[in-house]
């Protein structure tokens, strides 16, 4: 009886591992009995589940992979078009001739921005792009963001405030610097002009918070979750020229810093949060 | 794959001279892996509902089914046994064991169990809510966000195929409310978890994948998000 409880617990114990998703080491003696004969089967599944999963796994990196290899190779006939269209520009052309010419420009330009997305999108799905928490400085990081969208701040007039009070963050400087000059873009591309947007560095609890605030057109109740989605555009933003995916992207890379994120209607504007875990002590 | 399907639930609670009517024909099916928010004014009917899901209330009519099973057709036992291996539940005040550490606290459902502790995947959920600097410490050391997340810990220690948290952050302050869902939402991503929470709080439920609206027992709005 004894004997028999200890084999039923190993055969719980090996399920449990299956269900983890681990692998099993085989029996060490074949045993002609039926509990023998389960240990086995388990093996079986255990065999089974692992070969489709990685079957699936592969096959879906396959698609990921090919999506980014079409994308990277869209680059250099994009490049051509921009050569040959500025030394277009640079010949006599009439005046509709120049607009549609920069309405080539501007097409091209699109097609370029989308393709370096989905590589990015691709590139970060497989994996293939890794965070490294390489530096604790978030004001450094904060202010080459500001500086990167300066010249569309200034062009609207827009002036943007930095308040520091807790610096050591630890991030990825450039994948964070990536996702602050998204929001920053977000915030002036839907504010007017001579408005403000306020950037802070704050610590609570678990997580520090860096908190980009806007008072521009906001988003509509219901909608605060569904901004972070792939291709989902506000319902406030039809007039203006975006892909829904700037959010997205920052959403995981935020995920891939053990953080999260999270915005906040305000009556005028929003409030876009990023969560990242105090550093531990 | 449906997780959660409940069919026309209806429950009522009848005094010597009127019918109340927490549950009025309510139907819902959540999906594996759905974070789902249910919101609603107090006495709406939520925690009914999700006690009804949970197998811990009886409804006067309707049927739920967790994966599959019909849970109220089981007797009490085999509801106990099926409730500890498929159900988490979180609740408002944590109701951890006051004389257990807090390791001892996230492994209880498995030792309840008889089932063999996975050291590996406890380890793995105690980093992921930031637990591992407090394993020998006493519930009653911890702050109320702490002992929230001990009490999910707990929650996800059995693996189960939903977890059920009535009013998680009723207690918290506003922000360590919301910082606890991001690691509740942040565990549920990382373990393929399913979660149902119950709050009145408006911007902890738009974290949520989808929101749920109940009043008056009924379902008035469900803001259904497609995976």
């Amino acid at each position: 009886m004894l004997r028999r409880n200890k084999e039923l617990e190993g055969i719980s114990a090996a399920l449990e591992r299956v269900f983890g998703g681990e692998k099993i080491e085989p029996a060490i003696a074949l045993k002609d009995s039926l509990s023998g004969k389960i240990y086995h089967q388990i093996e079986r599944i255990s065999d089974t589940f692992t070969y489709r999963e990685e079957a699936l796994t592969r096959e879906r990196d396959e698609i990921k992979e090919l999506v980014s290899d079409i994308a990277h190779e869209l680059r250099t006939p994009l490049t051509n078009i921009e050569t040959y269209v500025q030394l277009l520009k640079d010949t006599d052309l009439t005046r509709e001739q120049q607009k549609y010419l920069q309405a080539i420009m501007e097409a091209e330009q699109n097609i370029q921005f989308l393709t370096e997305s989905f590589i990015k999108m691709a590139r970060f799905e497989i994996q293939l792009i890794q965070i490294k928490k390489d530096s604790c400085d978030i004001e450094s990081t904060i202010l080459k963001s500001i500086l990167q969208v300066k010249k569309k701040a200034e062009a609207k007039n827009i002036t943007i405030a930095l308040k520091i009070q807790k610096n050591d963050i630890l991030h990825d400087k450039n994948w964070l610097g990536e996702v602050i000059v998204n929001l920053l873009d977000n915030s002036i591309k839907y504010s007017d002009s001579d408005a403000a947007i306020q950037i802070k560095a704050i610590e609570n609890n678990m997580f520090s918070e860096i908190i980009v605030e806007d008072w521009g057109r906001g988003i509509l109740p219901g909608e605060e979750n569904l901004i972070f989605k792939r291709f989902y555009r506000g319902k406030n933003t039809k007039d203006t020229r975006g892909y829904g995916i700037g959010l997205y992207l920052s959403n995981k890379i935020i995920h891939l810093h053990d953080g999260f994120m999270k915005v906040k209607r305000k009556s005028r504007g929003m409030e876009m949060s990023i969560f990242l875990p105090n550093n531990k002590t | 794959m449906k997780v959660i399907e409940a069919n026309h639930l209806k429950k009522e609670y009848s005094t010597t001279c009127n019918t109340v009517k927490a549950l009025d024909d309510v139907s819902i099916t959540i999906q594996e892996g759905e974070f789902v928010a249910i919101v609603g004014s107090s006495g709406s009917g939520k925690t009914t509902l999700l006690n009804i899901l949970g197998g811990l209330d009886i409804p006067t009519s309707g049927e739920v089914r967790v994966r599959g099973k019909e849970i109220n057709k089981m007797n009490e036992e085999e509801l106990t046994i099926f409730r500890r291996r498929n159900i988490g539940f979180v609740f408002q005040n944590y109701n951890l064991v006051p004389i257990l550490n807090v390791l001892e606290n996230v492994v209880l459902p498995l030792n309840l169990d008889g089932r063999p502790v996975d050291k590996k995947f406890i380890d793995k959920i105690i980093e992921s809510l930031g637990l591992q600097s407090r394993l020998d410490h006493m519930p009653n050391m911890l702050s109320g966000g702490q002992q929230q997340r001990v009490a999910i810990a707990r929650a996800l220690s059995t693996k189960p195929a939903v977890i059920l948290a009535d009013e998680p952050t009723g207690n918290l302050d506003s922000k360590t409310g919301i910082e606890v869902i991001g690691l509740l939402k942040a565990s549920a991503s990382l373990f393929h978890q399913t979660i149902v929470i119950i709050t009145h709080n408006e911007e902890i439920a738009q974290m949520a994948d989808r929101i749920i609206c109940i009043e008056d027992g009924r379902i008035t709005g469900d803001q259904h998000e497609k995976q």
